[in-house]
């Protein structure tokens, strides 16, 4: 009866230790080569998505006079208000970017709200419902 | 074989495992961290409208690869979550320009915290995915197979960040990838491109001359959750403690 017994045991610890191997060698050694090949094959796929934004340094290619002109937003990217601009810097035309002359359009960062020490902010009641692009030029 | 000989073949295999997995970037040549000024956001929004438009994310989904949350804090000893107001801007609607907020804000301690994948070293959500769809590239970056992913969203449950969502549309999950396809052509990614403040900085840090090397050099910083363990590549500066999530 005990030695009955003792085979049992051995046995059973001898499939666990068979299943512990298996699932340690699937976990740790063939799955990760197995999927890796599909992992740099994400990443040429990532690679090859076309950006939507340019560079201010393209934009300065045509628009030199406005670059060299700015002091108040020479530091802020010419997309971060006009949006996306490869498409304009392939058709040119004046309908491929955003020209956005509202009130709302700049009050979007200059609008006197808390916690925006760093620019110049005004009050909505500066002058209300006259565009701001009337008195103040942003490209200067 | 002897049990000795097989014990020696079991230890020799553990590093080789270590390497397949891929976690360590010894050998890669760049190291992408993101800086964040926190004193710097405006909190206008400008970068996750264009993640958004850049990443392929609809405008209207109320989750985005990065968002911005507003803190308005009233000043008083001990502070009560009663006393905290929290607002996260994550669409092309900023609740920041709303009456509501600019009146309860008026006099408090304001500031915005702009987030994002934090593209740890450590990460849970690549440890957790079960079809390794989530990996790490020799830069660092953390990024998604969305071939592979079978959107079963683990990653979602162990990210500590919430940085990770699924994506209305392609029904896997999706985050920040740093605007790979971008960073390997040598621009910037669209929200570092997109803020009129340079309160995101982004470069290599491996490289000494670089600025994010000079901003970490010259200014303290910090990341966020520290006690978990990630080691995030997103750096802040001027991070307040009362930004627990």
């Amino acid at each position: 009866m005990v030695e009955v017994k003792r085979k049992t045991m051995v046995l059973g610890l001898g499939f666990a230790a068979l299943v512990y191997l298996v699932l340690f060698f699937y976990v740790f050694g063939f799955a990760p080569m197995i999927t890796s090949s599909s992992q740099s094959k994400w990443v040429e796929i990532e690679l090859s998505k076309e950006p939507k934004f340019s560079d201010t340094e393209i934009c300065k290619e045509c628009h030199y006079q406005l670059y060299i002109g700015m002091k108040n937003h020479s530091t802020v990217n010419c997309e971060a208000c006009h949006g996306s601009g490869v498409e304009h810097t392939i058709k040119r035309s004046s309908d491929t970017i955003v020209v956005d002359k509202t009130r709302d359009a700049c009050l979007k960062c200059h609008l006197d709200v808390e916690g925006r020490d760093v620019i110049e902010t005004v009050n909505e009641t500066h002058h209300a419902g006259v565009y701001c692009v009337v008195c103040h030029d942003p490209h200067r | 074989m002897n049990r000795r000989d097989f014990l020696k073949l079991i230890a020799g295999f553990l590093p080789a495992v270590a390497l397949v997995r891929g976690q360590s970037a010894v050998d890669s040549e760049k190291s992408y961290v993101m800086v964040v000024d926190v004193n710097k956001c405006i909190g206008c929004g400008n970068c996750v409208v264009a993640c958004k438009t850049e990443n392929d994310v609809p405008m209207d989904f109320k989750l985005s690869r990065t968002w911005i949350e507003g803190y308005s804090i009233k000043e008083k000893i001990p502070i009560e979550e009663s006393d905290i107001r929290k607002e996260v801007l994550s669409t092309s609607k900023n609740p920041f320009l709303d009456k509501s907020w600019i009146e309860t804000t008026k006099g408090r301690k304001t500031f915005y915290v702009p987030k994002l994948c934090n593209h740890c070293a450590n990460a849970p959500c690549v440890n957790v995915c079960p079809v390794y769809a989530r990996f790490y590239t020799k830069d660092g970056v953390v990024l998604v197979d969305k071939d592979t992913c079978i959107g079963c969203k683990y990653c979602i449950v162990a990210c500590p960040y919430g940085a990770t969502f699924l994506h209305p549309e392609q029904k896997v999950t999706d985050k920040c990838t740093f605007c790979y396809h971008r960073i390997k052509k040598g621009l910037k990614p669209a929200c570092v491109l997109a803020c009129p403040t340079g309160a995101r900085v982004f470069g290599d840090i491996s490289d000494e001359n670089s600025e994010v090397s000079k901003l970490v050099k010259e200014n303290r910083v910090a990341v966020l959750k520290p006690e978990e363990g990630t080691f995030p590549r997103v750096l802040y500066i001027g991070l307040d403690s009362y930004v627990v999530e």
